[in-house]
């Protein structure tokens, strides 16, 4: 480390002139120009809020020029044929608008249809216009999926949303172009094979956010060299027999990695050592993934902010070692599958202020040792419980358990679930003291700061 | 540790913040700065800021020196510089996307424009006026005006929180 002190020569003592009142807006002292750059950034979506914050702020926002074609509210309003839809679109999209388009910052470009016919061409002028931002959705029947064709070029493409559609296997055979200003990619319910889409995501070098969910056809994720990728998040269907998951993105600060499949045994195999910058990871399977240590998450991503487990049942006795220095937020999600004991989790957190559990049973690991309990802001219980009857013995039981916390500021939401219904009744209960929490639940709702209300 | 001779070919700058601070830096180190370099190009040596204030000013020196002994080995560590870097209140990051930009350093500009974007992009409008104390200077009618125009949007949730 060569970081010398900033060498200060002289120091005047003036009464600072830098000290601005707080009620100033600092974005009104900006030039015009930096405001522009910042509103850059945001994609369609997000500068629709920012326009509302005030006129200053809706000027500098990029102007845009959006396109929305929705195939079954253009039937509504003309009940004829169906070719018409595309027809429209190919109009619309054609010269006589062309000026409007070009004249813009951002284009943006919106379908969604429930019956493609041969929209080659019409995928031909998407790419001719040089939209900024494509949102694709083909509404099918899962019986039949409808491929594209090609993905169009475009050069200022930045965001690419496909929903329910499917990508063909040739589709990148033979062609040299890449998307240089893709930023995002979201392919949802996308029918792609794994090879097809490594080489989508090969050809996307500024790639910052990639989602794939639901997306049919696919065993496994290997995505490298991927040195801006910030966010990824991975949802597999019920469905998907899947095995596993390499990631090397230095960048990545979010991992969202969802599998709840009918498989519950299989554990899948995730490589994600590479990622050292990982700030917010949710884990979310019926098994603890293989080739992720259990015992060393803190360590090995060392800025981890941001942590939740699922389920993640283990082949025998894990021990969840929990110490990041800037972990600040831990959730526990149905931790009732754990097989641990009370030593399995050993949590040290510094400075964690936010402890979220889910679970069906009482946990006598969740009393976080009393030390911890002095930079605890706040915890939140969700209970779930088993049980059909709340009674008697289950309320004192609750309470026992409780009393470990007496010393946390604890958010309690119980959710019950009256037999013979499927009907799910939510309870909120803020209290520091759960002393008060009395042993049946009439008497309950009665007692102080613990609200249960039953809805029939 | 640079030796003594080597002290002394360094080309030293100083620059003086709009309190008066004065901050002796190495040339090469200043002059990833266009404004800084421009004037060291005219022969200058020694560099007032008037827009730019103490605080942002240490701070974006330790940036600068940092970037200027960027090697392929410590990239790591400056990616974890930089995220401590902005990770700090929206009115310092303003302050040194202001300073920033006087000083025309476009790689922090772009990475402090990200960061503020990132960060106020799925606040509600209200929430963005409350941290930047902006008056939201719309008449009832011309706000609905606007969220009409882009109802399709108004789909997700926004974020209440002022941090």
């Amino acid at each position: 480390m060569h970081d010398e002190e900033v060498f200060l020569i002289s120091q005047t003592i003036e009464t600072p002139t830098n000290c601005r009142t707080n009620s100033v807006d600092p974005t009104m002292q900006l030039p015009d120009h930096i405001l522009q750059s910042i509103f850059s950034h945001l994609n369609f979506h997000d500068l629709v809020h920012v326009r509302l914050v005030s006129k200053n702020w809706h000027r500098n926002t990029p102007s845009h020029f959006a396109l929305h074609f929705n195939e079954s509210l253009f039937h509504e309003k003309n009940p004829t044929n169906k070719s018409d839809f595309w027809d429209w679109i190919r109009s619309s999209l054609d010269a006589s608008n062309t000026n409007k388009l070009i004249n813009v910052e951002k284009r943006v470009l919106r379908v969604k249809c429930d019956h493609p016919g041969d929209i080659r061409d019409v995928l031909g002028l998407l790419g001719g216009n040089h939209f900024h931002e494509v949102y694709l959705s083909f509404k099918l029947l899962r019986t039949h999926c409808y491929y594209l064709p090609y993905i169009f070029q475009s050069k200022f493409l930045t965001l690419l949303h496909l929903t329910e559609c499917g990508i063909h296997n040739r589709v990148f055979y033979g062609t040299e172009e890449i998307f240089p200003s893709l930023q995002e990619l979201k392919l949802d319910k996308v029918t792609v094979c794994e090879v097809t889409l490594s080489m989508f995501i090969s050809k996307c070098p500024c790639l910052s956010e990639l989602s794939l969910l639901n997306c049919w056809g696919i065993c496994f994720i290997v995505l490298t060299k991927l040195d801006r990728l910030k966010k990824l998040y991975v949802k597999l269907s019920y469905f998907h027999s899947f095995t596993y998951i390499r990631v090397i993105a230095p960048s990545l600060q979010v991992f969202h990695f969802v599998h709840r499949s009918r498989e519950r045994r299989v554990a899948v195999n995730m490589d994600i050592r590479a990622c050292k910058m990982l700030r917010e990871f949710h884990l979310d399977c019926w098994r603890f993934p293989q080739g992720l240590d259990p015992e060393n998450i803190s360590s090995h991503f060392p800025r981890l902010e941001t942590l939740l487990l699922g389920p993640c049942q283990t082949e025998k006795p894990i021990k969840i070692k929990i110490s990041g220095p800037l972990l600040t937020k831990w959730i526990l999600s149905f931790p009732g599958l754990y097989e641990c004991s009370r030593k399995s989790i050993v949590s040290t957190p510094n400075n964690l202020s936010s402890f979220q559990y889910m679970g069906t049973m009482f946990q006598p690991y969740l009393a976080l040792p009393s030390d911890t309990s002095k930079v605890l802001g706040s915890s939140n219980i969700v209970l779930i419980p088993k049980t059909n009857e709340v009674n008697r013995a289950w309320f004192l039981k609750l309470r026992s358990h409780l009393e470990n916390f007496s010393n946390y500021n604890t958010i309690l939401d119980l959710r019950l679930r009256e037999k013979g219904q499927a009907k799910w009744t939510s309870s909120n209960t803020a209290a520091g003291s759960h002393q008060a929490l009395n042993s049946r639940h009439e008497q309950a709702q009665k007692s102080t700061g613990i609200f249960v209300e039953i809805y029939n | 540790m640079a030796s003594t001779t080597e002290t002394k070919q360094k080309k030293m700058l100083i620059l003086k913040s709009a309190d008066n601070d004065e901050f002796e830096i190495e040339e090469s180190v200043g002059v990833q700065s266009e404004t800084i370099k421009n004037l060291v190009e005219d022969g200058f040596t020694f560099v007032p800021l008037p827009n730019v204030y103490t605080k942002a000013l240490i701070k974006i020196i330790d940036y600068l020196k940092k970037h200027a002994n960027k090697t392929d080995s410590n990239d790591e560590e400056i990616k974890t510089f930089d995220k401590d870097f902005v990770n700090t209140t929206f009115d310092d990051l303003f302050e040194l996307v202001s300073a920033a930009n006087y000083l025309h350093i476009s790689c922090l500009m772009n990475m402090l424009c990200q960061t503020i974007a990132d960060r106020i992009k799925d606040k509600s409008p209200e929430a963005v006026r409350k941290i930047f104390h902006i008056n939201c200077d719309y008449t009832p009618e011309e706000e609905a005006k606007i969220r009409k125009a882009n109802a399709q949007a108004f789909e997700g949730q926004f974020d209440e929180s002022l941090d």
